[in-house]
Formats: structure tokens, C-alpha cells, sequence
């Protein structure tokens, strides 16, 4: 008994540690696809939730937490697109002010090219918006994305280059117009 | 002025600085810590119980078995066992290597005492020495990512498992063993660094982020690890010699920030506090040097 109240402890401190590293990262992730704050912290915490609940239904440790947490984030994600029908929403001017501006990019460049490149972003389909949102904001690796999407290296490889080759083009179309 | 793919990966890199709120993270935080302590995890017996349950099971605990299975492997496989242990993962061998790495560990993990977290930073080594050797040889791009991102994976596998030895708490004797756990870590980390930053520029361009993610992941990890020893000599005031105590030399500034074409080096002139003084030198007065 005495056993068993202490590794529960330690799975509980230990739970609580991921979230704290991984928490503030799934919640950028879930933004930057679902682009409303409100819903990515609803989104967020259902998602250390469940993936809790799922520790305490099966009782089997998790190999690899980070691409769990974001397998779970993802179904939660789809879920709720399920019930509803998907809008075109943009992150708010200011909230995109928010984010530290490297300081080699001169003020109004930086913003305006960010703003170009998000909505860009938008544009592209959803497997290759989800998959550059893990690969360069989340810093996921190939081999992790393969897993979380059932995909195999290669194909992520395919996809994060057309992906990026879409991007490039949207954002030369909108600096066009 | 169109943007090109190199600075759009770049700008959505930085979308990492996008700041969380602090106050929600931590009131998320609380009800995950309510909603947990009321659905505890209900556990299974581990392996470990059964070990412990039947006395005779615990003859593979001495410290004997890891020698003695390792010899019956080497005997039961013979040569081949030997031989693919300088294998390449592109050689027909490399499968044998591993799975002998798996049994090592198997065995580790049932005598205990840190030895899954030191085989694990073994493995990681040879992982490491496996890219190098990769790259000389001018293997295609495609099994070099690979054993690249195998080398991460590895990696951050030793790295988790040092850092919980590490956290377990323990007495003074197991504290001895720690430091050399991290003394290894150490090992690991200094060779990585040297290594990685050595076969950066001769990698895949794919392959770059998984190297700058291993050089910070172990970075970080050695920090890590270092931290975690400051703390538990603090419990055990006395047993472990402070290094300050030793003499002066901590005290020194070994480290200047030199030009991109400059390396750091030892002038052999000592300053009023009886440090040696570091100066900025070009690289090819240090190749010249080293080549008489």
C-alpha cells in the first residue's frame, strides 16, 4: 500500500513536470491551427486531461510523451471540427506584437512579413499547416511527426517541402495584390 | 523582395517566442493537480515485484550476471558477435550489435545501482562515434539523417535516464556513484560537442536542426545533471570535497569571447591575482603551431 501511494506520487510529480515543459508549447501549437485563444487553453488543458485519464484507465506507462500529448491534441483538435464547421480566423493585429522580435529584423518588416507568412499559413491544407506547425514551431523531428501521423520519414520529407513551396508562393501572391 | 524558404522557416521558428499566459498556465495547472489526486493511477505489479517476491530471482540481481550472460552471448553467437561490434548501420552486421545492446541493457537494468543510465550514455557514444565514422566514409545523405536523428533519439533517452537516477533520493553511498554518473555524462557531453560541431557543416542541410537540437539537448542535460549533484552534496555537507576549497583556480576567467576566425588561448602571462592571462590568437598561427 505504502508502495503503491508513492510511485503514484512520483507519476503525479512526474506528470507534472511534462506539463509544465510541454504545456506552454501544445498551447502555441493548438493557436496557431485553431487561431483563438480561448479555445487553444479549453483545447490545452482536456489535453493533459485525457491523456491523465488515459494513465489512469490503462495503468500502462507512456514511451513517448511529447508525441502522445500531441496525438491527443490533434484528435481533440479534429473533434471539434467535427462539430462545427471551420472559420477563417486571424489572429489578432496586437497579439501578434506580442511575440519578441528578433533583433537583426527591423520593426516593421518583421510584423509585416509575419502577418503575410500566418496568413499564408491559413491557406495551406491541414495536413501540411499541422505538419509545419510541428516541424519549426513545435521542433518536433521527422521521426516524431511520422509517428504522430502514421506516416512514413519520407513522406513527412515530401510534405514539409511542398508545404514550404506553397507557403513561398502564397506569400509572393499576396505581396502582389 | 520575395521571401525565400530559408528566412520563412526562420520566421516561423520564431513563433516559439509567442508568450503563454503565465496566470493561466498555473490555474490550468492546479486543476490538473485537483483532477489528478482525485482519479489516482491504479497500478499494476511491476517485474520489479516479482523479482523481489521469489528469493531465488535475486541471484540475477549480483553483480556477477552482466559478465557472465555477456560471455554466454559472445559463446552462443561466436565471432559474428565480436565483429559486429564496429559495425555501421548500413552493415548486415549492425542488427547484432544492437540486439547485444539491448541484452546489455536488459541486464543492467536487473542489477541496478545507476547501470541503466551508464550503458544508455555508453550506447549514446557509440551512436556518436557511429555518425562520425558515417561521415568520413561519405555514406549517402539518407542513412546519415538517419543515424542522426537515431543519435537524438538515443541521446534524449540517456539524458531522461540519468536525470531520474539522478532525482532519486538516496544516502551518501549511492551519491558517490552519481558523481561518477555525471563524470560520464560529462564525457558524453564534451565528445558531442566536439564531434558535432566538428560534422556540422558536412551533414545534410535536413540533418542540421537535429544536430543544433542534440548540442543543446546535452547541453542542457549536463547542466541538468550538474545541478542536481550541487543539491544533494548540499544534503550531505562533508562527504564531497568543495571544489573551491581545493584552491584559486575556479576563481580565474578561462573564457574570453574572440572573433569568428580567432580561438581563445593561454598567454603563460600571470595577472596580479595570479591568474593566466587568455588572449584572442588567428587560427592559423594555432594550425602552424600544432604542425611543428
Amino acid at each position: 500500500m505504502k508502495r503503491g501511494v508513492k510511485t503514484n506520487k512520483r507519476h503525479s510529480k512526474k506528470f507534472l513536470e511534462f506539463y509544465d515543459i510541454l504545456a506552454p508549447k501544445v498551447y502555441r501549437h493548438i493557436l496557431f491551427r485553431v487561431n483563438s485563444k480561448e479555445l487553444a487553453e479549453d483545447i490545452t488543458s482536456q489535453t493533459f486531461l485525457k491523456t491523465w485519464q488515459y494513465l489512469v484507465e490503462t495503468a500502462k506507462p507512456i514511451k513517448d510523451f511529447r508525441a502522445f500529448i500531441y496525438r491527443v491534441c490533434n484528435n481533440l483538435i479534429i473533434d471539434y471540427y467535427r462539430h462545427r464547421a471551420k472559420e477563417p480566423v486571424l489572429l489578432e493585429h496586437d497579439e501578434l506584437k506580442k511575440i519578441i522580435e528578433p533583433e537583426e529584423i527591423s520593426d516593421t518588416t518583421y510584423e509585416e512579413n509575419l502577418k503575410k507568412i500566418l496568413k499564408a499559413l491559413n491557406k495551406l491544407n491541414d495536413e501540411q499547416k499541422n505538419i509545419l506547425i510541428w516541424r519549426y514551431l513545435d521542433g518536433l523531428s521527422i521521426k516524431e511527426i511520422a509517428k504522430i501521423t502514421n506516416k512514413s520519414r519520407n513522406n513527412i520529407y515530401v510534405i514539409i517541402h511542398r508545404a514550404l513551396k506553397n507557403l513561398k508562393n502564397y506569400v509572393a501572391k499576396n505581396k502582389e495584390n | 523582395m520575395l521571401l525565400k524558404i530559408k528566412k520563412i522557416k526562420y520566421y516561423l521558428k520564431t513563433l516559439k517566442n509567442y508568450p503563454v499566459d503565465k496566470n493561466w498556465l498555473l490555474g490550468n495547472r492546479r486543476q490538473l493537480e485537483i483532477f489528478m489526486s482525485n482519479n489516482p493511477i491504479k497500478l499494476q505489479r511491476s517485474t520489479n515485484y516479482w523479482f523481489n517476491k521469489f528469493n531465488f530471482m535475486n541471484i540475477l540481481k549480483t553483480k556477477y550476471v552482466a559478465p557472465v550472460l555477456a560471455g554466454i552471448i559472445i559463446l552462443v553467437l561466436g565471432g559474428s558477435a565480436i565483429a559486429s561490434q564496429n559495425s555501421l548501420p548500413n552493415d548486415n552486421l549492425y542488427p547484432i550489435k544492437i540486439a547485444i545492446e539491448k541484452v546489455e541493457l536488459a541486464i543492467g537494468s536487473l542489477t541496478g545501482n545507476n547501470k541503466k543510465a551508464e550503458i544508455k550514455l555508453k550506447h549514446a557514444l557509440k551512436r556518436l562515434e557511429e555518425v562520425q565514422a558515417l561521415i568520413e566514409e561519405h555514406q549517402e545523405d539518407g542513412i546519415v539523417v538517419d543515424a542522426i536523428e537515431n543519435l537524438e533519439d538515443q541521446t534524449e533517452d540517456a539524458l531522461e535516464e540519468t536525470e531520474e537516477t539522478l532525482e532519486e533520493e538516496n544516502g551518501e553511498e549511492t551519491l558517490n556513484k552519481k558523481v561518477l554518473l555525471v563524470q560520464k555524462l560529462e564525457q558524453l557531453t564534451e565528445r558531442h560537442q566536439e564531434v558535432l560541431q566538428r560534422v556540422y557543416d558536412k551533414v545534410p542541410d535536413q540533418a542540421k536542426p537535429a544536430i543544433e537540437r542534440a548540442i543543446e539537448r546535452t547541453q542542457k542535460g549536463h547542466q541538468q545533471a550538474i545541478e542536481s549533484i550541487q543539491k544533494d552534496k548540499g544534503k550531505h555537507k562533508g562527504w564531497y570535497k568543495d571544489e573551491d576549497e581545493e584552491g584559486d583556480e575556479d576563481e580565474c576567467e578561462t573564457s574570453i569571447t574572440c572573433e569568428e576566425d580567432q580561438i581563445a588561448s593561454a598567454s603563460g602571462e600571470i595577472d596580479d591575482e595570479g591568474c593566466e592571462l587568455m588572449i584572442c590568437i588567428p587560427e592559423e598561427q594555432t594550425a602552424t603551431e600544432s604542425a611543428q
